[in-house]
């Protein structure tokens, strides 16, 4: 059986992946580096806490459950203007049904009590962003295989 | 032995009732007998007067034999003296002329019998015509008068007397008690309040004073005790007070410190994550104008683009360093006893492990103890020193040859790490160990001058010592200590 064959036998549905994040440049650098990853996620970004948590809880802007589906999956910065990712994942954590939505930190922070606090909050992973670019592709080709293929997610019909 | 303990009070009283009752005992005692000789000698003297006056008068009676006219009248008159017993008149010979016990004419015995309490005076009878010579001692006395004297008063005085003395000594005595009680118990109770006071002064209530009663010594005492007590007042509450001060000067540095700690937590915060977002923007946007634009560019722009690669490299390189540092600062691993020969083996083989294409030659000359410390950050600073002696060994032309060794001193464990490297002037030996400082541009070795600032952090973190020997071109010595018996400091993480 050759790798294609291999590859095409397993169904893929890529998750939908919300990315809450600040940086602009980090936005544009996140974003294309996930279009150019071989599996094709769903990227919605939001800029702060707040606009994070109006998006998972469908509010203003993103009442429209079509346009913004509920996220299989939070890539969630930590450093944020208004509320801070922190104070996203204790809100996230304390309703019973948005608690089972894998949150993962993606942030800038080396900072041991930063992963401590992450882990203690409910994160289910921690990833230091790669300051190179190359790392950064590399890095998420093995994220979207892991949560596209190996893990299993709650909340994903079928 | 525990000896018995007397109250003062009771010293006191004692001594002093000792001392009034033996004077009062001696008193009583000498006035007793000297009274008792006074009375004997007048009782004497009175006698040997009444004698003589009898003899006297018996002279005519006893030169005329006239015994019943003359001698028995004065006889009679004479007993009627007080304490009389009896008068013998006797001639010379002897004989009893008159008397009021014995009977005329008998001879007077030898030696006659006496009462228990009588005394006898004798007295001559000398003739009437030698009478101015009585004294005479050739004068020839014609006869004799005997007094019997009674003692029986005397006795009784002298027991009315004996018994006067001891009743007033006694007297004196309970009087004596009764004074000495009052005054020793009023001394004594000042004492008492005194003691007491410096007892309260001593569980704490400094406002203790006693009350000034008498103009006396103790009486100083008291107003020098309320001074002592006035001045300790002060001089507590002025302790007090500096504690006080002091506390909240502590409290003030402690807080200085949480905001300073707090601030450089924050500068921490900062370099690793605000300083890291806009570098991933310049290193990923290189990359999409390299990925994305390459036509677009010449071998100029290109030539451009790719040292703002090397600087965003350099960049990244000196943010870890400069976290590591911080990191090694802030961060406080609990102490081991650490094997150096086994850790320098190891660190020994990482190095020739991770660089196979360098030749180069590593000795551990000496056999290196146990010590300990921070296994962790003691690791870094042999990686680091290492590092350095390869480092700066590899462009000399010779092969790089690094000698690590150790010597034992009294305090101090002492350890070197040398090689035969380029060396350091002098001059510059001080400057190597800060921060970010480096001798060499980054084309001639690589680094970002945080190394050895490191490595002396760590080793003044285990209160050691680092110098180093060296002179250009002749390779460097890097010594460093570490004092025995470490044990780590009391800190946070």
């Amino acid at each position: 059986m050759s790798e294609t064959e291999k590859e095409s036998s397993i169904s893929i549905r890529p998750i939908d992946i919300l990315l809450v994040e600040d940086s602009e440049a980090d936005i544009v650098v996140t974003v294309r580096v996930f279009s150019k990853a071989k599996i094709k996620n769903r990227l919605f970004v939001v800029r702060d806490g707040e606009e994070a948590l109006d998006y998972i809880y469908h509010q203003n802007q993103y009442a429209d459950r079509n346009v913004f589906p509920t996220p299989h999956l939070i890539l969630l910065d930590i450093r944020m203007p208004k509320l801070d990712g922190f104070g996203v994942l204790k809100r996230l954590k304390e309703d019973d049904q948005r608690k089972l939505i894998p949150v993962i930190m993606l942030t800038s922070s080396q900072n041991n009590e930063d992963v401590a606090r992450s882990y203690g909050s409910g994160a289910v992973s921690f990833i230091q962003k790669p300051i190179h670019y190359e790392e950064f592709v590399t890095l998420v080709d093995g994220f979207n295989f892991y949560w596209n293929i190996i893990n299993k997610l709650p909340h994903r019909g079928a | 032995m525990k000896s018995l303990r007397i109250n003062i009070f009771y010293k006191l009283f004692i001594s002093i009732i000792l001392l009034v009752s033996s004077i009062s005992i001696i008193l009583s005692f000498w006035f007793t007998v000297n009274t008792q000789k006074l009375v004997l000698s007048e009782l004497i003297l009175r006698s040997n007067v009444l004698a003589k006056s009898i003899s006297d008068s018996a002279v005519k009676g006893v030169e005329t034999q006239n015994v019943f006219r003359s001698l028995n009248p004065l006889i009679q008159s004479a007993m009627g003296q007080k304490d009389i017993v009896y008068i013998h008149i006797l001639d010379a010979s002897g004989t009893v002329l008159a008397s009021s016990q014995l009977e005329t004419g008998t001879n007077f015995p030898k030696a006659p019998t006496r009462e228990e309490d009588q005394l006898e005076v004798v007295s001559l009878i000398f003739p009437s015509a030698t009478e101015s010579i009585t004294t005479s001692p050739t004068a020839v006395s014609i006869g004799s008068v005997r007094l019997g004297i009674s003692l029986k008063h005397f006795h009784q005085n002298m027991l009315t007397t004996t018994l006067l003395s001891l009743l007033i000594s006694g007297g004196v005595l309970i009087g004596g008690v009764c004074v000495t009680y009052v005054f020793v118990r009023r001394f004594s109770c000042r004492i008492r309040l005194l003691k007491e006071a410096t007892e309260r002064i001593e569980s704490g209530v400094l406002e203790t004073h006693v009350s000034v009663t008498r103009d006396d010594e103790l009486g100083d005492l008291a107003i020098t005790f309320n001074k002592m007590a006035d001045a300790l007042k002060s001089s507590t509450e002025e302790v007090a007070r500096e504690k006080e001060s002091l506390e909240e000067r502590i409290v003030e540095r402690t807080a200085e410190l949480t905001a300073m700690n707090k601030e450089l937590e924050t500068f921490n915060y900062t370099v690793s994550h605000d300083l890291r977002t806009p570098l991933r923007a310049i290193s990923s946007y290189a990359s999409f104008l390299e990925k994305d634009c390459k036509e677009a560019l010449n071998a100029v722009g290109q030539n451009y683009l790719s040292e703002i690669k090397k600087s965003v490299l350099r960049m990244t390189r000196l943010l870890d360093d400069l976290l590591n540092f911080s990191r090694m600062a802030r961060v406080q691993n609990p102490y081991t006893a650490t094997d150096m020969n086994q850790l320098v083996e190891r660190i020994k083989n990482q190095i020739a492990a991770d660089h196979p294409e360098k030749n180069m030659e590593v000795e551990i000359e000496t056999y290196l103890p146990t010590v300990y410390c921070d296994l962790i950050k003691i690791e870094v600073v042999f990686v680091n020193l290492l590092g350095n002696a390869i480092k700066f060994s590899e462009k000399s032309g010779r092969v790089p040859k690094v000698n690590i060794g150790y010597r034992e001193t009294e305090n101090e464990h002492e350890f070197y790490v040398a090689d035969n490297g380029i060396g350091v002037e002098p001059k510059f030996h001080a400057q190597i160990f800060g921060l970010f400082n480096r001798l060499h541009t980054e084309k001639e070795y690589e680094g970002t001058g945080v190394g050895l600032s490191i490595v002396k952090r760590v080793i003044e973190d285990h209160k050691g010592r680092i110098m180093v020997e060296s002179e250009l071109g002749k390779g460097a010595k890097f010594i460093f200590t570490i004092p025995k018996g470490q044990r780590p400091p009391e800190r946070g993480t």
